[in-house]
C-alpha cells in the first residue's frame, strides 16, 4: 500500500465520520452559540482563583505532576501494583535518587516510588489565593505501568539544545487523572546547560519538559545561571535560594511546573493578578495556568514558619 | 492576524469538529467543541493575536474536555456508511501511539496545515511531521501486513 492510498483512506474515513455525526444542533447556530456561552458557559469557565476557603481540585483536563517530599504517608488503602516481596518502604536517607521515609518502591531500576505528602502548613495561608489540591494516585486505574514507561522513556531522552544524556534517578509516583497516573522524574543533570538569548533584564526564556532554568530570587532582572544537578539543588539551604522552573506547558489550559529546596513548605504562584499556592510535595508543585504571551508570572517561597525565603517575578517570553 | 472573531469561529468550527472525532473519539468530541469554543468566544480579543488560532483551540478542547476513561475508540466503517471499506484501518490508527495518531488524523484525516498541528499538539513543526510520517508509514505497513 501506497502513502497516498493510505492518505486516501484515512480521508474517505473522515468524510463518512463526519458525515455520520454532524456538529451537535446547539453549535450549528453560531448566534445561538453566542448566547449560550454568555449566559450559561461564561461562569463555569471562570477559575475560582481567589477563593481561598474553596480548595480547588486539580481538574484532571490538566496536566499536572507533583513531587513528593517527607512527612506524611496517604498510602493506607493503596493498592500495591506488585507483590509485597517486590516492595520496600524508605529508610528515611533523604536525598534525591534514594529512597524518603515513608515511600513505597515499586519498581528498583530505575527507582519508582509513590508520593508521600508532606504536612500541611501551620501558618495562615488564607491571604495566598486559592490552594491547589492534588488528587492522591489510584493504583487501580488502567495503564499505570504503560504510563510509568512512557515516562521513563521520555525522561531517559536526551534534550537539545546540550545532547545531555539525563541520568534518572528518581521517579515519584504522584497525582492521577481520570485516564492515566501523572509522574515526574527527578533527573540530575551535570553538565552547565545554559538557556542561551536571555541577557539579564529581558524577560527570562524558559523551555518546556525537564530543561529548565535556575532563576536568581535576588536578581529582580532575573538573571540566569547555570543549574546545579537536582541533587544539589533540592538539598540545598541557605542564601541565595532559588526557584526552578522544571518545566511549562504553554497556552490554554497549561501548567507550571516548580521545584523547590526541600524545606520550603510553601509555593505561591501568582500569574497576572491571580493567586494559588501549593504544598510542595519532594520539592515540586505545579500549578494550573494560561501561559500565553506577556503573562506576568510571580512566584513566592515560604518556609515552615511562613517566612518568605525567595520571591521571583517574570514575563512569559516567546519560545 | 487580523480576522472577525465570528468568522473565524465559523470557519474554525467543522475543522475542529472532524479533528475532535478523530482525535478524541466521538465520545469526547463535543465535549471539546464545546469547550474550544467557549472559551474562544470568551477570549476573542486574543484570537487575532494568534498564528495559528484553530490549532490552539484544538489544545483547548483537548484540555478543557473531560477525559474517558477508556482511549478513544472510532467507530467501525460498517458504522459510518462504508461497508466495503478496508476493515483494518481503524484497528491500524489504535495501534498508533497517540502522537503518531494525533498526528496522522489532523494532518493527513483533516487536512491540517502542519502549523496548526504543532499548536495543537504543543510540538514543534518538524517534531509533528516526524510523527505523521512515522504514523503513516505505520499505517501502511499494517495494512499491507493485513492484505498478504
Amino acid at each position: 500500500m501506497t502513502a497516498n492510498d493510505a492518505v486516501t483512506l484515512l480521508r474517505t474515513y473522515a468524510e463518512a465520520l463526519e458525515a455520520t455525526h454532524p456538529v451537535p444542533a446547539e453549535h450549528s447556530d453560531l448566534d445561538g452559540l453566542i448566547f449560550n456561552v454568555e449566559e450559561e458557559r461564561l461562569p463555569a469557565l471562570a477559575l475560582p482563583l481567589l477563593d481561598a476557603a474553596a480548595p480547588r481540585r486539580i481538574s484532571p483536563l490538566i496536566a499536572v505532576t507533583l513531587g513528593l517530599a517527607a512527612a506524611l504517608a496517604v498510602l493506607a488503602g493503596y493498592a500495591l501494583l506488585n507483590d509485597d516481596s517486590d516492595v520496600r518502604t524508605g529508610d528515611g536517607t533523604g536525598a534525591s535518587g534514594f529512597v524518603f521515609e515513608g515511600e513505597t518502591v515499586i519498581r528498583e531500576d530505575p527507582l519508582v516510588v509513590i508520593a508521600v505528602r508532606p504536612p500541611e502548613p501551620t501558618f495562615d495561608t488564607s491571604e495566598l489565593g486559592t490552594r491547589i489540591v492534588f488528587e492522591p494516585i489510584d493504583l487501580e486505574g488502567e495503564g499505570l505501568d504503560a504510563s510509568i514507561d512512557a515516562e521513563i522513556g521520555r525522561l531517559e531522552t536526551p534534550l537539545p539544545p546540550t545532547l545531555v544524556e539525563p541520568q534518572t534517578r528518581k521517579i515519584s509516583l504522584l497525582w492521577m487523572d481520570e485516564l492515566r497516573p501523572k509522574i515526574v522524574g527527578v533527573v540530575d543533570w551535570t553538565s552547565d546547560i545554559t538557556i542561551s538569548g536571555t541577557p539579564p533584564g529581558s524577560p527570562v526564556r524558559v523551555s518546556d519538559g525537564n530543561l529548565g532554568v535556575t532563576i536568581d530570587p535576588d536578581n529582580p532582572a532575573a538573571s540566569l545561571r547555570p543549574p546545579q544537578t537536582l541533587s544539589e539543588f533540592r538539598d540545598q539551604r541557605g542564601d541565595p535560594r532559588s526557584l526552578f522552573i522544571g518545566g511549562l506547558t504553554h497556552g490554554a489550559g497549561g501548567s507550571m511546573e516548580l521545584v523547590a529546596s526541600l524545606d520550603i513548605a510553601v509555593l505561591q504562584l501568582i500569574i497576572d493578578d491571580e493567586s494559588m499556592w501549593a504544598v510542595p510535595i519532594d520539592g515540586l508543585a505545579v500549578f494550573p495556568a494560561d501561559l500565553l504571551l506577556n503573562t506576568s508570572i510571580e512566584i513566592v517561597a515560604f518556609d515552615v514558619n511562613g517566612e518568605e525565603v525567595a520571591r521571583n517575578m517574570t514575563t512569559m517570553a516567546e519560545r | 492576524m487580523n480576522v472577525d472573531a465570528e468568522t473565524l469561529l465559523v470557519e474554525a468550527r467543522p475543522k475542529l469538529w472532524r479533528a475532535f472525532l478523530g482525535g478524541l473519539g466521538v465520545d469526547r468530541a463535543e465535549d471539546a467543541l464545546s469547550e474550544s469554543l467557549a472559551w474562544a468566544w470568551e477570549n476573542r480579543h486574543r484570537l487575532n493575536e494568534m498564528d495559528n488560532p484553530v490549532g490552539y483551540l484544538y489544545r483547548v478542547g483537548v484540555t478543557r474536555s473531560t477525559p474517558r476513561r477508556k482511549p478513544a475508540e472510532l467507530p467501525s466503517p460498517q458504522d459510518v456508511g462504508l461497508p466495503d471499506f478496508e476493515p483494518g484501518l481503524v484497528p491500524a490508527l489504535e495501534e498508533l501511539t497517540e502522537k503518531q495518531r494525533t498526528a496522522v488524523w489532523l494532518i493527513h484525516a483533516c487536512g491540517w496545515t502542519y502549523p496548526d498541528a504543532a499548536k495543537a499538539m504543543n510540538i514543534g513543526e518538524s517534531t509533528v511531521g516526524t510523527h505523521a510520517t512515522r504514523g503513516l508509514t505505520a499505517l501502511q505497513n499494517q495494512l499491507t501486513k493485513e492484505r498478504t
